[in-house]
């Protein structure tokens, strides 16, 4: 028998975003110097998370490089106009794409290497840019935002009080934040909140 | 009226800019840049307060953080209050309004001022001790302590804060860098710049407005262009009005930490948008440079605390900084040679010093020629035995001086001034070096406790190092001396209105330390943290003692080592918006009357209330509609853990005391896991998805344990097994649909699948479609009605979620809230938090035939223990009131009291709810040996909450449909 839960998308209806109704378009703060950050969502985005056996590392990045072009050659990250993958654990990628065929060629292809699982539903991807994000993000997390110790397209896995986060290094002013769908509407707020002293603008 | 403006000069604020600000109801006008001492002191006013404990006009003592007097109320223009703020720090803006502290009812009348009377019979720290007296006759019956103590202790401790709640927001920040430094004066400011020069990251952090220290206010030639270097280079961060409070030491980066405050809005008068008020950062640094400058002391003598004395340093700083002059006729005490170098800076602005009074009879020839171009009159080998004047100085009185008695040698002479400058030496600010693990060793050329060597991720510059500068060859260095006459107000902890006689007294009641002292007295203990006195208090407590000051322990430098409000330490951890998690389907329950509430991490519906209707009528016509009908309800918050790979079965069957392994692809099975001490650790159900998946749903409250348990299993246990596990809780929305109807919604609106109950049995699961989305239906039941769970990707749960409540319109489908589905888990004997609460097992909850006995898992080793299988285990029953009394969960179970004896508590309620089934109120509740005392009629007391006893009958914990004849449909 087939896998019971999978293959949800519902064709010709856009699903609902989990930041709905709290993304507002429009400049928020200080806008003194401008909006020096903006927030945007991402839609559409199929999300992917590929945990991978123990022997598996290598085909994986294999298959990923194949499917939608990233090359993970370090073994890290990389981002591109086909998608995004980074690590977000030590036996897990975290693989995004606007392409929503390209998911199930990953289901096919990455095999025995490892499992795919869909979080297409239940990650949200924010994105952050601006010259103020290094600041504004260092309000949320303990980490170094400095591109020394984050270079693009670097990503890792952190925390927001208790909401999970897994975060990208697009370039040197863009972070994408995927956070899970029911934290999605409390990470805004604070990211709005943080975001405001330096000007805010909010794009949909 | 002493103090004065300058018409000219004070290099920080703005003239022309005039700020007027309130103090104790009366309008003031400073000038922008200005901290309220500064605009106090240029307004001419002297008394800015009442000290903690003996309430004696205080003034202005220093310029800096270490002030001990000039403590402020501020008052917000809410009215919300904030005390024991330093008006040295608290800079002025237009509208602020503050107030004195420590009187009543107003700073020139000061009806507490009548505690002095006692002050010789009372100790210090008395209103800290307890009261245990009389203890006598009459006296000791009424115990009138009760009543006086309360008053007393209303006296102790310095500002109040009011009842208005703080709406300000703060905020939280981190930061990496290199370098770290603290304190941005001269040695500070080059510290960053060598840091800097080397391409590190620098963070630099100055408690004021502008960087520059002591270097700026006294015309240092240097200090203009490294402050332009400074804050131009693209790697240093400037930090200003920061302070920081707090070190955590460690090896490396992740581990030694730094914690400081940056007031973001506190001096202005209102926030800028986004702002917060305060911003409290965690720094983490390679390395760093403490350059926290010195502490000037004062010297002790018989009224060395009256309005108008003051620190000499500190008058160069408002005069150089503010334009601010303390007095028109200056007098200076010193032991050290820095106070002449004040002298010139005061007389460079025009100011009349009249005497220059110094312990010392051998003085440098640079003193001499120093006083002659101050034009003051030099006084060498005397001393200030006292002043005169009670809430502004009027004169001293001095005499010459002999250091070796310590006592005066000839005749006294009056000296009329209206200030008077100190100089007792200066102590090196070690907070942040002892936090970082310094051990501070007796300075004795210094007279202060100083640090030697230091450690590679840390480093002293400038005069915390004890490197003190004056120019001209003046030395820092003092005569040994800090208490010249011994009087009781004669004080060496001004802001703990402590003497060294009392700290004589303290000895000889046996006090062994400064540490006692501190806790037992209060000696340098207050928010001033101590910082003109803890050097001097160690010398006194030396002398009592009889022993070489650097022989006792050394005295305790505190933490935090400033001030921190209670608000920036909370941040954002409080406030009106705590976060929280949504379900997919949050904004339908809130459109249709559902009032929220936390659970756990959620926010859930508690009920929908139609028009005025209450929580309570509301959920008891949604179990009715529920037990009649069909009733839907949002459960998209259960946890739901996604098990896959080849040893996926095997895993759960190591964890989970079901065996799953041989559930088939598309069946469910309720299943128990334990703790590995054998209790119990929650309920779950299991779906097998496929041939190597499954998905173990959790109830909400407890997912993140249950993902925690299997996931240290597997990583740490069995890390040889191939599974991996996943949290997908917010990948699906969950839709719970139960109530005879039930199937016939369902009927109406599923497609690509029958829902009968051949295709569909309990325990099973179909895949269909909905509204066009693809849908998961299983056959799971939580009420105890005919029941289903609708699994659909989260982005689309609003769309199946109203296409459900379309279909069932004919049906008299409604929705359920919170509160109805605990009602209906409660009549069926549903397990809860309340149940599973650590203590018990498998068998006391009627789980023991979900226990496989065929193989080994977590918990297994333990769970047959003496202790867990004995008799007299409290079991899982179900209790019905039924003479139509409230029964409340908490209440003890008793077999019957007479009303005088207490009777023994045989077990107590779990969970209880008015059932509209049954028509009175039930509950769950774990009895002791009650599977023998079913049909039983006992009593239900809660002590707390009342008297009266409740009979209630003892019942099968299934109350409802126990034969499961609905559940089957």
């Amino acid at each position: 028998m087939a896998d019971l839960l999978t293959h949800m998308s519902a064709a010709g209806h856009a699903p609902t975003s989990a930041l709905e109704p709290a993304v507002e378009p429009g400049d928020y703060g200080n806008l003194s110097l401008g909006a020096q950050v903006a927030l945007s969502e991402r839609l559409p985005l199929g999300i992917r998370e590929i945990a991978v056996w123990a022997d598996g590392d290598k085909r994986v990045a294999e298959v990923i490089r194949s499917t939608i072009g990233l090359e993970l050659a370090d073994g890290r990250a990389d981002y591109g106009e086909t998608g995004q993958a980074f690590r977000c654990a030590p036996d897990r990628w975290l693989v995004a794409t606007g392409d929503t065929a390209l998911p199930e060629k990953l289901l096919t292809r990455v095999g025995d290497a490892g499992v795919v699982i869909d979080l297409s539903h239940g990650l949200t991807a924010i994105r952050i840019a601006g010259e103020k994000t290094e600041w504004v993000l260092a309000k949320l997390f303990a980490l170094d935002f400095s591109e020394d110790a984050i270079a693009p397209p670097a990503g890792l896995a952190t925390q927001h009080r208790a909401i999970p986060v897994r975060l990208q290094r697009i370039d040197a002013q863009t972070f994408d934040l995927f956070v899970p769908r029911s934290w999605a509407r409390a990470l805004w707020l604070a990211l709005t909140t943080a975001s405001a002293e330096v000007g805010c603008r909010v794009r949909r | 009226m002493s103090g004065y403006r300058r018409p000219t000069g004070g290099k920080i604020v703005e003239r022309g800019n005039t700020i007027a600000f309130n103090f104790d109801g009366k309008q003031y006008f400073g000038l922008a840049g200005d901290t309220l001492a500064a605009a106090l002191m240029a307004s001419g006013v002297m008394a800015v307060g009442r000290s903690r404990r003996l309430h004696r006009p205080r003034g202005i003592m220093a310029a800096g953080m270490e002030e001990p007097n000039a403590l402020v109320t501020v008052i917000g223009a809410d009215g919300l209050r904030t005390p024991n703020v330093p008006a040295t720090e608290l800079e002025i803006h237009n509208g602020l309004t503050c107030e004195s502290q420590n009187r009543f009812p107003s700073l020139d009348l000061d009806l507490l001022a009548a505690s002095r009377m006692l002050s010789g019979l009372v100790a210090p720290g008395a209103e800290y001790r307890s009261f245990l007296g009389p203890t006598f006759g009459l006296a000791k019956a009424m115990r009138p302590w009760m009543a006086y103590e309360r008053q007393l202790r209303r006296l102790a401790g310095l500002g109040s804060a009011g009842t208005v709640p703080d709406t300000g927001r703060y905020e939280r920040a981190h930061a990496h860098c290199d370098v770290l430094v603290v304190g941005a004066g001269k040695p500070g400011i080059e510290a960053a710049l060598t840091a800097a020069r080397r391409n590190q990251r620098v963070i630099i952090c100055e408690v004021d407005a502008q960087i520059g220290g002591y270097a700026s206010w006294s015309g240092d030639p240097d200090i203009s262009a490294m402050i332009t270097e400074l804050t131009s280079a693209p790697n240093v961060r400037v930090l200003t009005r920061t302070t920081v409070w707090r070190a955590q030491t460690g090896t490396g980066q992740d581990d030694t930490a730094f914690s400081a405050v940056e007031r973001v809005s506190s001096h202005r008068r209102m926030a800028e948008p986004g702002a917060p008020q305060e911003r409290h950062w965690l720094i983490r640094a390679d390395h760093v440079a403490l350059a926290t400058g010195a502490i000037e002391r004062p010297l002790a003598f018989a009224g060395n605390d009256v309005p108008g004395v003051m620190l000499a340093s500190a008058a160069q700083r408002y005069a150089g900084m503010y334009g601010a002059m303390p007095g028109k006729r200056i007098v200076i005490a010193t032991n050290n040679d820095s106070a002449y170098a004040t002298a010139i800076a005061l007389k460079a602005r025009d100011a009349n010093i009249v005497a220059i009074v110094d312990l010392r009879t051998q003085l440098p020839e640079a003193a001499h020629t120093m006083a002659a171009v101050a034009g003051a009159q030099l006084r060498p080998g005397q001393a200030v035995l006292s002043t005169s004047g009670g809430a502004a100085l009027e004169a001293v009185t001095v005499a010459p001086y002999r250091l070796k008695t310590r006592k005066p040698a000839g005749t006294t002479e009056n000296i009329a001034c209206d200030c008077l400058l100190l100089s007792g030496g200066w102590s090196p600010a070690l907070d942040l070096a002892v936090q970082m693990g310094a051990q501070p060793v007796w300075s004795d050329r210094l007279q202060a406790y100083v640090v030697t060597g230091t450690q590679p991720n840390w480093s002293l510059h400038g005069a915390a190092d004890g490197v003190l500068e004056f120019g001209d060859g003046l030395s820092p260095v003092p005569v040994p001396i800090i208490e010249v006459t011994g009087d009781r107000t004669a004080f060496i902890d001004h802001q703990g209105d402590l003497t060294a006689t009392d700290v004589r007294q303290a000895t000889r009641q046996g006090f062994a330390t400064t540490g006692q002292l501190r806790r037992f007295i209060g000696l340098a203990a207050s928010t001033d943290r101590g910082r003109t006195a803890r050097d001097a208090a160690q010398i006194a407590f030396a002398h009592a003692g009889g022993t070489p000051v650097g022989t006792s322990p050394p005295p305790h430098w505190q933490t935090p080592a400033a001030g921190v409000a209670l608000g920036t330490l909370a941040a954002e951890r409080f406030g009106s918006e705590p976060q929280s998690r949504l379900t997919p389907l949050h904004d339908w329950h809130g459109k249709n009357g559902a009032p929220m509430q936390t659970t756990g991490q959620w926010r859930r519906p508690v009920s929908y209330n139609r028009w005025n209707e209450k929580t309570g009528p509301a959920s008891l016509r949604e179990v009715r509609i529920a037990r009649a009908t069909a009733a839907i309800h949002d459960a998209s918050a259960l946890g739901k853990v996604d098990v896959r790979g080849p040893d996926a079965g095997d895993l759960l069957d190591r964890i989970v005391a079901t065996r799953l392994s041989t559930l088939g692809v598309g069946r469910t099975r309720h299943a128990v896991m334990l703790r590995e001490d054998g209790f119990v650790l929650d309920t779950v159900m299991v779906f097998r998805l496929a041939e190597q998946r499954f998905m173990v749903t959790t109830l909400a409250s407890n997912a993140d344990a249950i993902l925690r348990h299997i996931e240290f299993h597997n990583d740490v246990s069995w890390p040889q097994l191939k599974a991996h596990v996943t949290d997908v809780t917010d990948q699906w929305a969950t839709i719970a649909l139960a109530g005879p109807r039930s199937r016939t919604v369902l009927e109406a609106c599923v497609l690509d699948t029958d829902v009968d109950g051949d295709t569909l049995p309990v325990g099973s699961i179909v895949q269909g479609r909905l509204a066009d989305v693809p849908i998961m239906i299983a056959r799971v039941s939580h009420s105890g009605e005919l029941g289903f769970e609708l699994y659909c990707a989260a982005g689309y749960g609003i769309r199946v979620w109203d296409a459900v409540l379309a279909a069932g319109e004919p049906h008299s489908l409604g929705a359920a809230g919170d509160v109805a589905m605990r009602t209906l888990r409660v009549e069926k004997g549903r397990l809860g938090a309340s149940e599973i609460d650590g203590r018990t097992t498998a068998r006391d909850l009627h789980l023991d035939r979900m226990v496989a006995d065929d193989k080994a898992f977590v918990g297994s080793a333990l769970m047959d223990r003496l202790g867990l299988v004995q008799s007299g285990r409290q079991t899982l029953v179900g209790v019905i009131a039924r003479g139509g009394e409230t029964i409340n969960g908490g209440g003890h179970l008793i077999a019957e009291s007479d009303g005088q004896k207490p009777a023994e508590s045989v077990g107590h309620l779990t969970v209880t709810c008015f059932s509209p089934h049954i028509g009175c109120y039930i509950g769950l509740a774990l009895l002791a040996e009650g599977r023998t005392r079913i049909g039983q009629t006992l009593h239900v007391v809660e002590p707390v909450r009342s008297k009266g006893q409740v009979r209630v009958e003892i019942v099968r914990h299934n109350m409802v449909d126990p034969s499961g004849a609905r559940m089957h449909g």
